[in-house]
């Protein structure tokens, strides 16, 4: 159980592998390590424990020899020095002899140890026991010779033995410890190549371990990636070995093939699911085709069946005339299965066609008119004709072919023949069958035909009637008994404020005509009892009207109602709106001019009635009585200022006022208004001042001199403290203009556009003192008005005013023409000579001169041209440069007149194409116009230099400004 | 003796009043616009207002219209003296709460008479 359980505890994680890999190995390789190093350790203490021993037996070996060494060398010295201490010496060798024998005895572990240890045993009780005694008792017996004999066979021998034996016990020791050493260094040699040994061993396995894991994880993985691969460009999948495995490859590769029968499943299914569909598609496929060619049966059907429906609808559904015969030609020819097709209404020539062009449809018409049409007419029947095709048909067939044209003729109900239709077939005739269908269908269509003439009829008739009411100035409206809008005119509409066609109202509500009139009306209430009224009411005689304010724009409205009855029945109502607000406003203004002229007028009269009565009934001091009267006489007069004034305006805004108009100079009138009013005053200096001379005017001159002298009244009077008035006189984008300036009080910005107003009068309390009637400037601007002028005003209150009176600009041409007598003259006598040898521009010139009142003569050559100027002293003369004979040009004709003395001062005009301006300037000619001009042009250039020449120094200075220059 | 504005604006007119009520020994105060005739009603206690219909400024009957407002001018007695002789714009002063009415032209005399019938009522 426990090692099954470390084993999945392994099998389930590759990491969990390798880890325990690591740990094994390096487990292995602390045992290892730490063995070799104990066992080294082991050889080592061995090595030690064993080398002591050697070292203690040889050190014994050493010093039994030392000892005996000393022993025989102090019994030697015994013998030979007779030395008892050294005998003595000798002996005492002994113990120490004995001491470490025994502890030899304690050491000895080998053979050669016990040989050695029996060896010194023996010798040394040889020695002491019967070598040493001997020698001791032969020396001190005194027997030399016995003792050397002893010594020198016995005991020498058996030292010198000894002590090789003893030498030799020593050597052994040496090399035993050499050997020791020797055997050390080979162990410790062979523990360590064991150890390397054991480490490679250790790397081999590792390596074969490594490879296994190598392998393990390796190959699943490439079989898994060829398994993807597979999967991806198609191919079966094979079920990959891995996947009984616990670890994260066997996890991978599960759910890999899991991942891939979800695939594989799903796939099967669509596969299912396609062929299924492709089995219901051919199903369906073979349906269809079935259905296809049922279809294309009925198809055919309901087309026929369509094109009557059509042609019945189109019959049907609109009453234009032009749609309808559209919508019948077309619709039978797709019915007749017509290559062309025509339906022609015989009363009115109208005509619809299909397939045919309006040159080919009117040709046709002049064509069936002459043939065949007679004999629909006549036999009501419909017939074939068959004929070979046109050219024009045949299109780009090269051979002839035949055709057939099948006239119906449309019967009406009162057996007429109102219009024929005409079908072309290329190649197939007709039907008997079809041609009875189709006379069926041209009976249908005679009805409707009919029906549109009916309803063109009443619809022309409506129109009619819309239009008579359209041209009506007021309001009219019918509505039925509901109150419902049966018609409305256009006036109507627009009172209250429509923007669309009056026929969007047919058919409004009551309710909602007064919703729309609630909108545009003023306090409604009132009108929509009325109208409630009036739609209710059932009496002819209770004729009632209603007057009511519209919002904006503001007017006044008038409404009258007027039953309407047929037989005695009550259709509905009509009612009359009337736009009643300039009447209105006329009263209004009536009634208040009439209250503020009794009043204006009581004023005067209250002071003269007042004093008189003093004067009358008081006893009064004559210099009180002096007072009251030229009171009364002032205030007289100013009443009767104020009468003239109310007349005049009343003469000129009712357009009684008369106008002797004429083309006056303004220049003679203004001085004489200065003239008149200078009198008046001292502190003024009053000028005139003209930058223009074009100071006629088309007018009256006693109504100019009026206005003016209004206008001056008021400079005069409405600069209290003097100061300088002037009139300037100038030309201004086609408009003669006059400025009156001032430096008075000036007008308040507020009362400008009162200022022209009917007793207007600035209030202020300056002014009070200065006396007027209030209608002054009315005066003005009604004149002003009637002279086609306009009056405008500029005021700085403290610095002064400007009056600007605008006149229409008169060139003096017209004045010269029709009025002014000094220029009447001067035109009249003007005596032209043109010198010029195109006849018919010189033709062109004369009639335009003479037209403007010139007396004209004209001559082609320039020698000619010379004596006549030279005889009649022309006023001007007009020259070509180029003229007729070679003798003479017009450059010669220029020199030759401006020599002479008599005739410099004549002013040339040179009329030619060459541009030579500068030459013929200099030359000393008047003017020069370059061909082609208009003939006016000269005119007016030959005007303006003679009337230069007549009038100058003579009216371009005015009085004042000579006065001025006095001063 | 009595005192009496008189509110104006024609200078004559204006003559012609002082110089009869003089006459007659009233105490006269001029005005020559609705305006000043305002002022001075405020300013003084007069027996006597007479005010012309058509003035400058502020009109006879915007004057009246004002004073009638304050509850201390309420017994002030006012006589307007107007061009405007319609049945209509005589109601309409009196319904302003002028006291009397005179028509313009007017006679001299006839206004002493009435002066002094009110002013001798008193």
């Amino acid at each position: 159980m426990g090692i099954s359980k470390f084993q999945r505890y392994f099998r389930k994680s590759l990491a969990r592998q390798f880890a325990g890999l690591l740990f094994t190995f390096f487990i292995f390789s602390i045992l290892g390590a730490s063995i070799l190093l104990s066992y080294q350790h082991k050889l080592t203490e061995e090595y030690g424990q064993k080398n002591i021993v050697l070292e203690n037996k040889e050190t014994i070996g050493q010093r039994l020899d030392q000892a005996y060494n000393k022993s025989f060398f102090d019994m030697r010295g015994y013998f030979a020095f007779d030395n008892p201490d050294l005998k003595e010496n000798a002996l005492n060798q002994l113990n120490i002899i004995s001491n470490l024998t025994y502890e030899l005895e304690k050491v000895m572990s080998t053979d050669e140890d016990i040989i050695f240890y029996n060896e010194v045993q023996d010798f040394t009780s040889y020695y002491y026991e019967q070598a040493i005694p001997q020698a001791v008792e032969y020396y001190e017996s005194g027997n030399k010779e016995a003792l050397i004999e002893f010594v020198r066979y016995g005991t020498t021998s058996r030292v010198n033995n000894f002590q090789e034996i003893l030498q030799t016990y020593r050597l052994s020791k040496d090399q035993e410890l050499e050997d020791n050493f020797e055997e050390l260094a080979k162990r410790l040699t062979t523990s360590q190549l064991a150890f390397v040994f054991y480490i490679g061993m250790m790397l081999i396995m590792l390596l074969i371990i490594s490879r296994r894991m190598v392998i393990q994880i390796g190959q699943p993985l490439q079989s898994l990636a060829i398994a993807a691969m597979d999967i991806s460009e198609g191919k079966d999948f094979r079920k990959l070995e891995q996947s009984t495995r616990n670890d994260e490859l066997g996890t991978l590769s599960r759910a890999f093939e899991k991942m891939f029968q979800s695939i594989q499943e799903n796939e099967q299914d669509l596969t299912a699911q396609n062929e299924e569909l492709i089995a219901q598609q051919d199903e369906l496929n073979a349906q269809r085709l079935e259905l296809e060619d049922a279809l294309l049966l009925m198809g055919e059907r309901e087309e026929t069946l369509k094109r009557r429906n059509q042609l019945i609808r189109g019959l049907s559904t609109t009453l234009d005339k032009q749609k309808v015969l559209k919508s019948i030609v077309e619709n039978m020819s797709m019915l007749i299965k017509a290559d062309q097709g025509i339906i022609v209404l015989l009363d009115t020539n109208d005509y619809a066609g299909f397939a045919i062009s309006s040159n080919g449809a009117e040709q046709f018409i002049q064509h069936l008119r002459n043939g065949h049409a007679t004999r629909a007419v006549n036999d009501k029947k419909a017939f074939v004709v068959e004929r070979e095709t046109s050219i024009s048909e045949r299109g780009y067939h090269e051979h002839s072919s035949n055709c057939s044209d099948l006239y119906v003729p449309v019967v009406s109900y009162d057996d007429r023949v109102t219009a024929i239709m005409v079908y072309t077939r290329y190649g197939s005739g007709y039907l008997e069958k079809d041609i009875e269908e189709y006379e069926f269908l041209a009976k249908q269509i005679s009805i409707s035909l009919e029906n549109i003439k009916l309803f063109d009829q009443t619809e022309e008739n409506r129109l009619m009637t819309q239009d008579i009411l359209n041209t009506i100035h007021e309001g009219v409206q019918f509505v039925n008994q509901e109150g419902m809008i049966i018609q409305i005119n256009n006036k109507m509409c627009e009172m209250v404020n429509c923007d669309d066609d009056p026929q969007s109202f047919t058919q409004l509500s009551f309710n909602n005509w007064k919703t729309i009139l609630k909108d545009v009306v003023e306090d409604s209430e009132g009108l929509l009892n009325f109208l409630n009224k009036g739609v209710n009411t059932e009496s002819t005689m209770e004729v009632c009207s209603y007057i009511y304010h519209t919002k904006s724009p503001s007017k006044v409205i008038q409404v009258y109602c007027e039953p309407l009855f047929r037989n005695k029945q009550k259709l509905g109502t009509v009612f009359v709106y009337r736009d009643i607000t300039s009447e209105f406003e006329v009263d209004q203004m009536k009634s208040e001019f009439v209250s503020t002229v009794s009043h204006e007028l009581r004023t005067p009269l209250a002071s003269v009635l007042g004093f008189t009565e003093l004067l009358i009934n008081k006893e009064l001091k004559p210099e009180r009585q002096q007072k009251y009267l030229s009171t009364i006489y002032h205030e007289a007069k100013r009443l009767t200022a104020l009468i003239n004034d109310f007349l005049d305006v009343q003469r000129m805004e009712s357009g009684k006022q008369s106008y002797e108009k004429k083309y006056e100079n303004l220049v003679p009138i203004l001085e004489s208004v200065i003239e008149n009013q200078k009198v008046s005053t001292a502190m003024h200096s009053i000028q005139m001042i003209h930058n223009t001379n074009h100071t006629f005017v088309l007018g009256d001159k006693d109504k100019l001199s009026q206005l003016f002298g209004n206008l001056l009244n008021n400079a005069i009077k409405y600069s209290p403290n003097g100061g300088v008035i002037k009139f300037i006189l100038h030309e201004l984008e086609n408009k003669f203009i006059i400025d009156l300036i001032d430096e008075g009080l000036g007008i308040p910005e507020d009362a400008i556009e009162k200022l022209f107003t009917k007793f207007y009068r600035v209030d202020n309390s300056d002014r009070r003192k200065i006396g007027g009637t209030g209608l002054g400037l009315s005066i003005v601007k009604e004149i002003v008005k009637a002279h086609e002028g306009e009056v405008s005003v500029s005021s700085t209150l403290g610095v002064g005013t400007t009056f600007t009176i605008a006149f229409p600009l008169v060139k003096n041409r017209n004045d010269d023409e029709r009025n002014s007598i000094i220029d009447m003259d001067l035109q009249k006598h003007a005596n032209v000579i043109i010198v010029e040898d195109d006849i018919s521009l010189s033709t062109l010139l004369e009639a335009e001169l003479k037209d403007n009142g010139f007396t004209v003569q004209s001559y082609k050559s320039g020698m000619k041209g010379v004596r006549a100027i030279k005889n009649s002293n022309p006023d001007a003369i007009v020259l070509d440069i180029m003229l007729e004979g070679k003798e003479m040009d017009g450059w010669d004709v220029l020199r030759e007149i401006k020599q002479d003395d008599k005739t410099s001062h004549i002013p040339i005009f040179i009329s030619s194409a060459l541009e030579e301006k500068e030459k013929g300037l200099a030359l000393g000619a008047s003017g020069y116009l370059v061909k082609p001009y208009r003939p006016s042009k000269l005119t007016k250039t030959i005007l303006q230099t003679i009337l230069k020449r007549d009038k100058h120094g003579q009216i371009l200075i005015p009085k004042s400004m000579k006065e001025e220059k006095k001063m | 003796m009595a005192k009496i504005l008189l509110a104006e604006d024609e200078d004559v007119i204006r003559m012609l009043v002082v110089d009869t009520l003089e006459d007659e020994g009233y105490v006269i105060d001029e005005a020559t616009d609705g305006e000043e005739a305002l002022t001075k009603i405020l300013e003084n206690e007069y027996d006597l207002i007479l005010l012309d219909y058509m003035m400058p400024v502020l009109t006879g009957l915007d004057v009246i219209e004002k004073v009638r407002k304050l509850p201390e001018k309420a017994d002030a007695k006012i006589m307007m003296l107007s061009a405007k002789s319609q049945t209509s714009d005589q109601q309409r002063v009196l319904n302003a709460g002028a006291n009397y009415f005179m028509s313009k032209p007017f006679s001299p005399l006839e206004l002493v008479e009435r002066i002094e019938e009110i002013l001798g009522g008193d």
